[in-house]
């Protein structure tokens, strides 16, 4: 047996505890610890994110500065902090918002079919015509950058998707025997919707938004990258890997430690969100 | 005639259009239950059993024909009129499972009928969900607070049942009950329905392929063939003496020991059911009946009387 056919063995009996550690555990871990300082970032001792210290420009870690500073001497974990306060803001909004709609458009086409189906299914694939961030730039670029209109366009541009899915899992349960009994005790197609269909198509889209937190995060990152996100000085994770994108030789900390954060954070999104994912699926086929 | 009937069928076509083809999955079907009877309807599958069951119940409505439930023609109702009418017929499907929602609890479940019929009082529903639960020989305190996945597929149709019975309806479409169900729970099931129709005077119309099961429950048999009404008539007469070619060929390919006759048992159906697309001219079973001649391609037989109470579209139909 070769040693690779040896290690790949090894690697599919991980215990299922330790599995669900590195998959689960430590990634909520590391959300959660996220998520409260970027809460309570304004009680916890940080520098101002805003204020430079010209004696200490590009500074490595340091007792003083944890993480060192960025080139104009500001503090680069306080500008972390601040600037996934952005990143998540927007991350959390945007695929709320493109959730709602999404499930409105894919529960009322996939239940009530027909020309309003035909019409949902086309302006969806109109919106997937145009590349997700260059939609995005073209609108941001005409309404100008700032928090909401990146929530409205990166909302937009995950309505697509959400539709699609809550259409595909309304299209199953529309044609379930339990709707038919429904109609035949008198209820009214609302009804139907909200307390037949809703309950059971809520959660595996749930399920789903991490994913598209995720998704939204790096396209925001990608957008302050390119100079189109919300503008300077207020912190964004993207701003700064752009920012310390010409010092990247002589100064990596300060691209990477931000570009650290960001992987992280998604990566553990997408962990978590897989996750609920599958045992939302589970239970489905149980049932 | 039509007066004494509960529910009137008269000439009922329901179409369906599927993958840009239209056909008609059930054509020209009439017939009437009488009030506190139960008629079985059995086919083979794809025969429009289940269409006539669900546009009985006008999910859909035929596209041609009447249905009358106590002389009040269905189609012509309005909708609040017909929501109201709906107390009146329920239906109880195949799956019992996939006819109760997975999410809700049995709770919920029974409730829902009695809040759509505008039932507010909270105790008055509870009292009425733990009465039915009882009358399907459930125990309430167990059961009200599950989800159908806890329990097998015999309690699902129990609740299903249950469901059905809440609205106090006189008449149950029962769409194939026992299909997917254990032999020894479709006695249970079976009984549970016949109990339940003695209590509270109920008219079953009771849509099954199994020829056994509806020998057991039915007063009156129709048969069905490729969406038109062979032969109806007492369930004895239908089983014992035939009239139809296909019914008898239906009987005779039971693989069954309890049919004792051995005329029928000689014989077994051959062949394919043709498309409901294209479907045979002059009689339809012509193609895979042993008795076919040139009369059977160019007319379609009428429903005829041959002995009292037995209807029968065939032009050549079995002797005795």
């Amino acid at each position: 047996m070769t040693n690779i056919t040896k290690f790949a063995q090894r690697l599919g009996n991980i215990p299922p505890l330790v599995n669900a550690i590195f998959t689960l555990w430590i990634p909520a871990v590391w959300i959660s610890c996220l998520l409260a300082m970027v809460i309570f970032a304004d009680l916890l001792p940080l520098y101002d994110p805003f204020e430079s210290d010209f004696t200490a420009l590009k500074v490595r870690g340091s007792p003083e500065f944890w993480l060192g500073t960025d080139v104009l001497g500001r503090d680069i974990f306080s500008r972390i902090i601040y600037g996934s306060r952005t990143s998540l803001t927007v991350g959390f909004f945007a695929p709320v918002c493109g959730m709602l709609i999404g499930l409105f458009l894919g529960i009322v086409s996939g239940y009530y079919r027909g020309r309003l189906e035909s019409l949902v299914v086309g302006l969806i694939d109109i919106i997937l015509a145009f590349p997700n961030i260059v939609l995005a730039m073209c609108i941001l670029f005409f309404a100008g950058a700032s928090i909401v209109n990146l929530i409205i366009v990166l909302s937009i541009t995950s309505i697509p998707a959400n539709t699609r899915i809550a259409r595909a899992s309304t299209l199953t349960y529309a044609k379930r025997d339990f709707v038919l009994a429904a109609r035949a005790q008198g209820a009214s197609h609302l009804r139907i919707l909200w307390r037949e269909i809703l309950p059971n198509i809520i959660l595996p889209q749930m399920a789903y938004i991490l994913s598209f937190m995720s998704i939204i995060i790096m396209i925001e990152g990608s957008l302050a990258f390119l100079g189109v996100g919300v503008p300077p000085p207020t912190p964004t994770l993207g701003g700064m890997i752009a920012q310390g994108f010409p010092d990247i030789n002589t100064d990596p900390h300060i691209t990477f430690l931000p570009a650290l954060f960001l992987f992280l954070t998604v990566l553990s999104l997408n962990l978590i969100g897989d996750q609920l994912r599958s045992r939302v699926a589970v239970r489905e086929s149980a049932i | 005639m039509t007066e004494q009937y509960l529910l009137d069928l008269q000439d009922v076509t329901v179409e369906y259009d599927y993958q840009g083809q239209h056909f008609a999955a059930v054509e020209g079907v009439s017939f009437g239950i009488l009030k506190g009877e139960t008629l079985g309807l059995v086919g083979e599958s794809g025969c429009g059993k289940s269409s006539i069951g669900k546009s009985i119940i006008q999910l859909p409505p035929p596209t041609k024909g009447k249905i009358l439930f106590e002389g009040k023609q269905l189609s012509n109702l309005s909708n609040r009129a017909l929501q109201r009418m709906r107390h009146n017929m329920q239906i109880i499907f195949q799956d019992p499972v996939a006819s109760l929602n997975p999410r809700r609890k049995v709770r919920n479940i029974l409730s829902e009928p009695l809040i759509i019929s505008g039932v507010k009082e909270k105790k008055q529903i509870e009292e009425r969900v733990r009465f039915v639960l009882n009358a399907v020989n459930m125990n309430p305190d167990t059961t009200v607070d599950k989800r159908p996945h806890e329990f097998s597929g015999g309690q699902c149709q129990r609740i299903c049942i249950a469901r059905a019975l809440i609205l106090e309806p006189k008449f149950i479409v029962c769409d194939e009950p026992v299909s997917s169900l254990d032999v020894s729970i479709q006695a249970q099931i079976l009984n549970l329905l016949e109990d339940l129709k003695r209590k509270h005077d109920l008219t079953l119309l009771f849509i099954s392929h199994d020829l056994a099961v509806v020998k057991n429950i039915s007063d009156r048999v129709a048969v069905m063939y490729l969406g038109k009404l062979c032969e109806i008539g007492a369930s004895m007469e239908i089983y014992e003496k035939p009239l139809h070619p296909y019914t008898h060929g239906l009987i005779g390919s039971v693989p069954s020991i309890l049919y004792e006759n051995k005329k029928i048992r000689e014989t077994e159906l051959i062949g394919e059911i043709p498309s409901l697309m294209n479907p045979p001219s002059g009689c339809r079973f012509r193609t895979r009946c042993s008795r076919s001649e040139e009369k059977c391609e160019n007319h379609e037989p009428d429903l005829r009387e041959i002995r009292k109470g037995q209807f029968v579209a065939c032009h050549f139909p079995l002797e005795y």
